[in-house]
């Protein structure tokens, strides 16, 4: 297949791997394009198109899939399922991400990729195979790969860079942490405004998905939750436990009606007791006054604890 | 722990009588939970998280209740999925309760001797293996016979020329089973139960209407949760098969990757990969239903359950791409039973008419 641009819902998976991907389609001559940040119009056409009891992220998902049809060749949606051991698994909405979207739309050319650690592909195998569809040759296909996860890794460690020299730098009193997935915090729908409406209350905010310290991250998850098996739910209970001390309080993001989540944060709620946890459950609905309320009594308790010892 | 250990565990169709059988070689008194009732999911979805998928809060309300009669011990097992992660949670959801029982959470699937190895250290560390494996044997030949009993009444039920005939045989069956000790035994039961089913006459019709029921294991499997759906469709003269029972999901397990890799050859080119738990099986079963000239499907599944939902794009294009009528289900802790009724009368008329040749593709 010979596709000169590929877009890139930029949902779900790509919040993470954009960086990846974008610079490994672009070292193979290939045109990625972004849809654009979820405004109100991708989510309700998400929405309209989505069976209504999925989740959220995934309505947005087809909605952004919707944004790209006509403007590209192809769209790539990539398929995530069980990681390499130490990493645990995706949830079941990743691995049906790509068969979603094809019977969501039979006419739409799809690329695809799978990682997925029962079958053996790993995300460089996959890729590369996805670069031999292209036209790429295996050599060509693999010091793309190489080039792309470094410039990867180095986005990452800059956007963990930027977290921790803002929390030095800040002059707030009292710091919080966001717990959630990265293609929840990432979105202009969904995590971003919460974000904002935080700092607007004086607050620092700590993300959790830009806490240092990868394995040692896990590590701490498994103790909390040891039957824990979602990778990006040990990312957040991982760096939730190794902030403990830095922390005043602890806002739980979560979409409706997430598998995973509905039972992580039922156990933090239930097993954390020294520092104020809020769980504040995020749907299709826009009103944002309640949303508002809630953030700022939050605030307002964290503010009124006695200082960290 | 003080006193006497009792062990209990949820309940999930009439599998109890076969998970009775493997407890008791701990040699300790077993527990039987009171039959799911409205109480039960009451008390299972007061203390669950919110939107958590429904066999959560039955298994929860179930444990509960079993605890309450004195149990000591909670048993619970461990699965694919999010099903997975529940013993986790609700172990601590029985602690804030106040409950000091020990929970015990048992692996459920995959290779069976560590299955029996992993039950072995966990409730019956004295047991010999030998007694151990024979009474796993005992009760997988017990839940065949279950499946093997019910699947028969399934497809009978509808076309009983006494009402309530049929109900009455199984019910002896499984009252017969209990008492159960050997795997012959079990096997004169079913033997003994099937000719007491071919004695009872039927009025089947030359061409009776067919429905295959799919879907997430527990609702499909629990008649409670799901409305008892499967009676529902007798009522109005509909053969009900249904593939999915607990020894086709043992089996499944042991199989487990190709397994899968059969499932996914089997659902193209509607779904490529695994989808998670049942939601791949549900298609490749849709699909054969629609190639074996079934009348119709009916999709069981728990509110916001991640693998059927996954598998609902592609079953809703099946039967928008082939006219084949497919019923979506949803169960969760508030049972609607009239609306659920007036919706499977209106499924059941609209086969109906459809096999009349009124309306077709």
């Amino acid at each position: 297949m010979t596709a000169h641009t590929v877009g890139l819902p930029l949902s779900l998976c790509f919040h993470t791997e954009k960086v990846l991907v974008c610079s490994f389609l672009a070292a193979l001559g290939v045109d990625p394009v972004l849809s654009p940040p979820t405004d109100r119009r991708i989510m309700e056409r998400g929405c309209t198109m989505a069976v209504d009891e999925t989740c959220l992220p995934m309505k947005i998902h087809l909605g952004h899939v919707d944004a790209l049809r006509d403007r590209v060749d192809a769209v790539l949606v990539p398929r995530y399922g069980v990681l390499p051991e130490a990493e645990g698994e995706m949830c079941a909405k990743f691995w049906a991400a790509y068969d979603i979207t094809r019977n969501t739309f039979p006419e739409l050319p799809l690329l695809t990729y799978n990682v997925d650690r029962l079958w053996g592909d790993t995300e460089r195998a996959a890729l590369v195979g996805l670069g031999r569809e292209l036209g790429a040759t295996r050599l060509q296909a693999y010091k793309a790969f190489s080039a792309a996860r470094k410039e990867a890794r180095r986005e990452h460690e800059r956007l963990v860079a930027l977290q921790e020299r803002e929390l030095a730098e800040t002059t707030c009193e009292r710091t919080v942490i966001v717990a959630g997935h990265t293609y929840i915090l990432d979105d202009e729908m969904m995590g971003a405004p919460v974000v904002r409406m935080l700092r607007e209350q004086g607050v620092a905010v700590m993300r959790s998905d830009r806490v240092r310290g990868d394995s040692d991250l896990r590590h701490g998850a498994l103790e909390f939750s040891p039957g824990l098996k979602w990778t990006y739910n040990r990312e957040q209970l991982g760096a939730v436990m190794a902030m403990r001390d830095r922390i005043d309080g602890i806002l739980l993001l979560l979409s409706f009606p997430c598998g995973p989540d509905s039972l992580v944060a039922e156990l933090v709620q239930r097993k954390v007791r020294d520092i104020p946890v809020c769980a504040i459950v995020l749907d299709e609905l826009t009103a944002t006054g309640g949303l508002q309320t809630r953030i700022e009594s939050f605030c307002d308790i964290v503010k009124l604890r006695e200082a960290r010892a | 722990m003080s006193g006497p250990v009792r062990i209990t565990f949820p309940h999930m169709g009439d599998y109890w009588i076969a998970i009775k059988r493997i407890a008791e070689i701990s040699g300790a008194e077993v527990v039987v939970p009171p039959r799911i009732t409205r109480r039960t999911i009451e008390l299972g979805a007061r203390y669950s998280p919110e939107f958590v998928c429904v066999p959560f809060k039955y298994t929860l309300g179930s444990l509960i209740e079993g605890l309450e009669n004195g149990a000591n011990v909670a048993c619970q097992l461990c699965g694919g999925c999010r099903f997975g992660y529940y013993a986790e949670v609700q172990e601590a959801i029985l602690r804030d309760l106040g409950h000091t029982c020990e929970f015990v959470s048992l692996q459920g699937g995959g290779n069976m001797l560590e299955v029996m190895a992993d039950f072995r250290r966990k409730v019956a560390p004295d047991a010999p293996y030998v007694r151990i494996a024979r009474a796993f044997l005992h009760a997988f030949r017990m839940a065949e016979a279950i499946d093997a009993v019910q699947d028969r009444v399934r497809r009978d039920r509808a076309f009983e020329v006494e009402p309530g005939s049929i109900r009455r045989v199984e019910a002896e069956f499984l009252r017969a089973l209990d008492e159960t000790v050997t795997t012959r035994q079990v096997r004169e039961l079913q033997r003994e139960t099937f000719n007491a089913l071919d004695r009872l006459p039927l009025a089947r019709p030359e061409r009776p209407l067919r429905v295959l029921v799919v879907g997430e294991l527990y609702v499909v499997m629990e008649p409670y949760s799901n409305c008892r759906i499967e009676e529902e469709l007798s009522r109005n003269g509909i053969e009900v098969h249904r593939p999915l029972d607990a020894t086709t999901l043992i089996r499944h397990s042991i199989r487990h990757v190709s397994h899968i890799a059969e499932l996914t050859r089997g659902s193209a080119p509607y779904v490529t990969h695994y989808i998670g738990a049942e939601g791949t099986e549900s298609i490749v079963r849709t699909l054969a239903a629609l190639r074996d000239g079934y009348d119709g499907v009916v999709h069981l599944k728990p509110f916001g359950c991640m693998p059927e939902v996954n598998a609902m794009p592609a079953l809703q294009r099946i039967s928008r791409e082939n006219t084949f009528p497919i019923l979506f289900v949803s169960c969760d802790a508030q049972s609607a039973e009239a609306g659920l009724r007036t919706r499977v009368e209106a499924f059941a008329d609209m086969l109906r008419i459809r096999e009349a040749g009124v309306i077709h593709a």
